[in-house]
């Protein structure tokens, strides 16, 4: 065998000599007349790839004009506004006129170096035919097939090896079906180390108090074992014994983490989830320490929350927060416990914020129930503000009355006219009588408060929209907030101003270089809705809707924010500064946070940045079709975007994540890129992400993980094929029999034609998970020293038998007869189950691990194993029936301990159920279930359930 | 003579199959036949020089040609397309807004 081993690869590329010289030697090639880099002919090879890259430039310049033509020329005729036909045609014809001009002139260009390039291949290949024919004159020999190549150096090999060249085809079959299976055993422990390392990581966090050196043990010992046992891709191994090993490191694995945490897998893994997403809580260092004095060992009675800490410049900015205005923006907070649980306090008392308004208006946008002297510049007031918050805060600010002190000063221009607007807010005060201290439940226990993110985030709390100290508090105490009638008055007062502001508009056309540091997306946004006709029929729809009775407030808010959002552009003439349209903003916050689009929103990123999609897509779709003949296999999972700098310095990072199709259950492909440039005319954002994703497909490590990608996919569909072939096969001579049996009026056993056979029923599974297989489509049974399975749906349509394999599993009627009513015994007979979580879950969970382990060893009654989709479920036979059992905690009230045991068939439907009482101090309670659980197996009342189901038994 | 396996291996002028039958079918020959085959060879090689270098010439004329076809076009057609298009009479437009609003 060693033999084969050594010398395969010189079978499988017969003829190559072991290391050919691809570059030759410059002496050499000076020799031989072969040419080296400093050719004039490779510097004529750098001249067209120059040229075509300047006309790639050139082509893609000319396309970005030809775009914004039709975006000046279309806005309104794509919209349906312009109703003047003749303009319509007139427009579009000119539009698509010079945009075919371009096509058609690209094409010719690619249809010329297509021409050439037919013609330089075809002049090579009849050179090669030249030079082989004279080659073959001195040689005198005919042509020599490649075939015939492989054929002599195999006898050369098989005669070397001493053997027939049969032997030694059939020894290298052998040693390739080998491979196969030692790639993906190796592959299948890889994975298991992987996710085990990953759970205990996780695990960690979920469960800080428990010491999980034991379970750490288990994962490094296995890892050792695989280390030194079987990594290395040319380490020849025993699969199988790599397979139980995985198996067995699996099971270990789960039952020491729930013997651990003292709770069922589930429960472990939805815990660690939620720990990991609390961790990921954004929470700033300052807030975090303030929070952190208020718990842990020695906690503060309060702290004091600094406003100024808190809000950033964006806040400071949405509120108008002037200068030093938060200074005094000051809140005592402290955990106090109400019945047992923590509540968070916060005190308003010292809480005062200064604001400033640029103009008047701007003031009564947030005061309106403020009325100014014409003249003076005060202070004026205090003037109380009185409020019920808008229903749309979150608790414990939604609709809550708050009152505040006012007090206003103004400046004014020379003919008095109000110019600033300085305000001072204190005295904030909430709720019903109005108190300055404003309670939040915090859903636990003070001791249970451990991290800052349990007083930030308390239960109902969206974590990623608000948080307290954020738009839940201190904004709560700055926020401007209208009741609808005062809203509807500044509507009425803006509306006219818009109007007017539109009839005055010079609308900004694409391409205004005051755009030029905005993304194209973002500037495509300002062109959204923004031509006149639009505008004004937004102006007509607000004014409709506060003609209306009663007013629709949401509607109309909607309208008038997105007027709202192009008021500065309505205003804004040939040379203002555009850098406060709301566009330039979202992009400053962009540039602060980062843009990411996660796989939910990846076509997101295809519509903003469409010419780097497009090119990981044809990068991949070309070499796909070129070594596989494989095509858009390979797309963009999910992108992570930060800009830095402006002009000729933007710059982008972040990082890409691509997936294979039909490799899901891979690690994705990761790529990092680092402050990439822009390289097209206008130096566009939109080239310096195309060039990041011009690094990622030329990077040899992604190119070369997908191709290793595509190649584990293509060997699991091919196995896929091959298993499915044999298996439609022994489907028909399965179906034949039983057609035959039904009508001899013989007795069936479908599990005469099995799919696979092995001795235990853990290798019948090994088997089908070697190929790729997943062992729930399939139902086993014993026959004679042997465990055999046989298929029982079609493959991927779930455990559920269905269609031909389940009617010739004789587990569903013929399919054509869809309409006959379900066998009497799949009647439901469902009880409802307590599901409220308490020790007695431990209890359920642990019986069935037990179960599990204890294998029932009584001929037709067999536990396989714990039910592959449900940690918490028995999968067991029951003679030619399959049956589910599962042991939950039963209603409560009547017996503490009691625990109901559930059989349930494939479809999930109940047929049988009874009670037992479960002794948490007897020692023999396994053996004692085990017996009961065998007794009800062997009961009629488990085939049959019609009938009613058993009384609670005793135990005692 | 050099490792005749080697030297063939060098050359661009045929493919990899083609080496492979020719490697194969001279294993047994004379150092004399097998300086022949390189001599053979050896001309392919300046025959392919002259093939590329052909072929070279014709793809830069080609893209040059078309280099200037863009140019044409963006200082003919398409500057005058976009004159045209900033210059679009949007009265229309205008006159459509004015319509909507003259009740408010």
């Amino acid at each position: 065998m060693d033999f084969w081993k050594e010398n395969r690869l010189v079978f499988m590329a017969a003829g190559e000599q072991p290391e050919p010289a691809t570059t030759p030697d410059p002496v050499e090639a000076q020799e031989q007349g072969t040419e080296t880099a400093e050719d004039p002919e490779k510097e004529k090879d750098l001249a067209v790839a120059e040229k075509k890259a300047d006309l790639k430039v050139k082509v893609e310049s000319a396309q970005e004009v030809v775009d914004q033509l039709k975006a000046i020329y279309g806005e309104a005729n794509e919209q349906g506004i312009d109703k003047n036909a003749g303009n319509d045609k007139e427009v579009d014809q000119r539009a698509d006129k010079i945009s075919s001009a371009l096509t058609d002139m690209t094409d010719a260009f690619n249809k010329g170096v297509e021409s050439l390039e037919d013609e330089y291949e075809a002049a090579l290949t009849e050179l090669e035919e030249d030079i082989y024919a004279d080659i073959a004159g001195v040689l005198e020999i005919g042509d020599v097939s490649g075939d015939t190549l492989k054929e002599e150096a195999k006898k050369d090999m098989a005669d070397a090896a001493k053997v027939t060249v049969e032997e030694a085809d059939t020894a290298i079959g052998q040693l390739e079906e080998a491979r196969k299976l030692d790639d993906e055993a190796r592959a299948s422990a890889t994975e298991k180390i992987t996710s085990s390392e990953d759970l205990l990581a996780g695990f960690q966090l979920a469960y800080p108090e428990k010491d999980i050196a034991s379970v750490q043990k288990l994962v490094d010992d296995f890892k050792a074992d695989f280390e030194a046992n079987y990594a290395g891709d040319d380490k020849d191994i025993d699969p199988a014994a790599l397979n139980t090993a995985t198996g067995e490191f699996s099971h270990a694995l789960d039952l020491a983490v729930v013997a651990l945490a003292g709770e069922p897998l589930d429960a472990i893994n939805l815990k660690i989830e939620e720990v990991r997403a609390e961790e990921e809580l954004p929470i700033s260092p300052y807030l975090g320490e303030r929070m952190q004095a208020l718990i842990g060992e020695n906690p503060q009675s309060s702290v004091v929350v600094e406003g100024a800490q808190v809000f950033d410049e964006a806040d400071m900015e949405r509120h108008s927060i002037s200068e030093g205005g938060a200074d005094d923006a000051n809140i005592e907070t402290s955990v106090v416990e109400v019945d047992g649980e923590a509540q968070l306090v916060q005190n308003y008392e010292n809480f005062t914020v200064r604001q400033e308004y640029g103009s008047l208006a701007d003031f009564k946008k947030n005061f309106p129930s403020i009325d100014l002297p014409d003249s003076g510049d005060g202070p004026f007031g205090p003037f109380e503000e009185d409020i019920y918050m808008s229903e749309s805060r979150p608790r414990p600010f939604k609709g809550i009355r708050r009152k505040r002190d006012i007090s206003v000063s103004v400046e004014r221009d020379d003919q008095g006219a109000i110019t600033k607007v300085k305000v001072t807010a204190s005295n904030v005060r909430f709720g019903n009588p109005p108190e300055s201290t404003v309670h939040i439940r915090l859903g636990k226990s003070p001791a249970e408060c451990t991290e800052p993110a349990d007083l930030l985030y308390p239960p109902g709390y969206n974590p990623r929209e608000s948080r307290n100290f954020s738009s839940e508090s201190t904004e709560a105490a700055v926020e401007a907030n209208e009741t609808d009638a005062e809203k509807l008055a500044r509507y009425k007062q803006e509306l006219p101003e818009y109007v007017q502001a539109l009839s005055e508009m010079t609308p900004i056309k694409p391409g205004d270089p005051r755009l030029a540091e905005l993304p194209k997306f973002l500037q495509k946004s300002i062109f959204a809705y923004s031509t006149k006709p639009e505008l004004a029929r937004h102006m007509k729809r607000a004014s409709e809707l506060m003609k209306a009775e009663p007013v629709d407030m949401e509607s109309l808010t909607e309208v008038m924010q997105d007027l709202e959002g192009k008021a500065l552009q309505m205003k804004a003439k040939p040379d203002s500064d555009l850098s406060n349209l709301p566009e330039f903003q979202k992009f400053e916050k962009i540039k602060k946070e980062g843009l990411a689009y996660p796989e939910a929103n990846i076509n997101a990123f295809r519509t903003d940045f469409g010419d780097a999609a497009t090119h990981l897509e044809n990068h991949f779709f070309d070499q796909g079709a070129m070594n596989e003949g494989e095509g858009s296999d390979v797309s963009l999972a999910s992108a992570n975007l930060s800009f830095y700098g402006s002009g000729v310095g933007k710059q982008v990072s972040g990082s890409f994540e691509i997936k294979v199709k039909g490799c899901e259950g891979m690690d994705s492909i990761k790529f990092k890129f680092r402050r990439m440039g822009a390289t097209d005319k206008g130096l566009t954002w939109e080239s310096a992400v195309l060039n990041a994703m011009k690094k990622v497909t030329s990077n040899k490590d992604i190119n070369k993980a997908v191709q290793e990608q595509r190649k584990q996919r293509n060997k699991i569909e091919r196995t896929h094929r091959a298993v499915d072939q044999k298996e439609v096969s022994t489907l028909e001579k399965r179906l034949k029999a039983k057609q035959k049996a039904a009508k001899n009026g013989e007795e069936f056993d479908p599990f005469k034609y099995e799919d696979y056979r092995a001795k235990k029923i853990d290798d019948v599974k090994k088997k089908i998970s070697e190929d790729h297989g997943n062992p729930k489509e399939y139902r086993y049974a014993t026959r004679g020293e042997h465990w055999v399975a046989i298929r029982v749906t079609e493959r991927g349509l779930g455990s559920s038998p269905s269609g031909k394999f389940g009617e010739a599993a004789g587990l569903v009627a013929p399919v054509a007869d869809e309409t006959a009513p379900p066998p009497a015994d799949a009647v439901a007979q469902v009880e409802a189950v307590d599901e409220s979580p308490d020790y007695r879950a431990v209890v359920a969970e642990g019986i069935v691990a037990g179960l599990n382990q204890k294998t029932l060893p009584s001929g037709e009654l067999m536990i396989i194993g714990v039910a592959l989709d449900d940690p918490g479920k028995l999968d067991i036979d029951v003679g030619s029936r399959h049956l589910f059992l599962t042991v939950t905690p039963a209603p409560t009230g009547e017996k503490p301990n009691l625990l109901k045991y559930s059989f349930t068939d494939d479809s999930g439907t109940e047929l049988h159920a009874f009670h037992d009482n479960y002794d948490s101090s007897a020692t023999n309670n396994l053996s004692r279930v085990c017996a009961i659980v065998q007794s009800a197996l062997a009961s009629p009342k488990t085939h049959v359930a019609t009938e009613e189901p058993a009384q609670p038994e005793a135990s005692e | 003579m050099k490792d005749f396996a080697e030297l063939v291996q060098t050359f661009t002028c045929i493919g990899d199959e083609t080496k492979q039958k020719i490697i194969y079918s001279a294993k047994d020959l004379s150092d004399e036949k097998k300086a022949k085959v390189i001599e053979v060879l050896k001309k392919g090689e300046e025959k392919k020089k002259a093939l590329k270098d052909a072929f070279d010439t014709k793809m830069l004329e080609h893209v040059e040609k078309h280099l200037k076809e863009v140019d044409d076009f963006k200082r003919g057609p398409l500057r005058k397309a976009f004159r045209e298009a900033e210059e679009f009479d949007h009265t229309a437009e205008a006159k459509a807004a004015e319509d909507l609003l003259k009740d408010l």
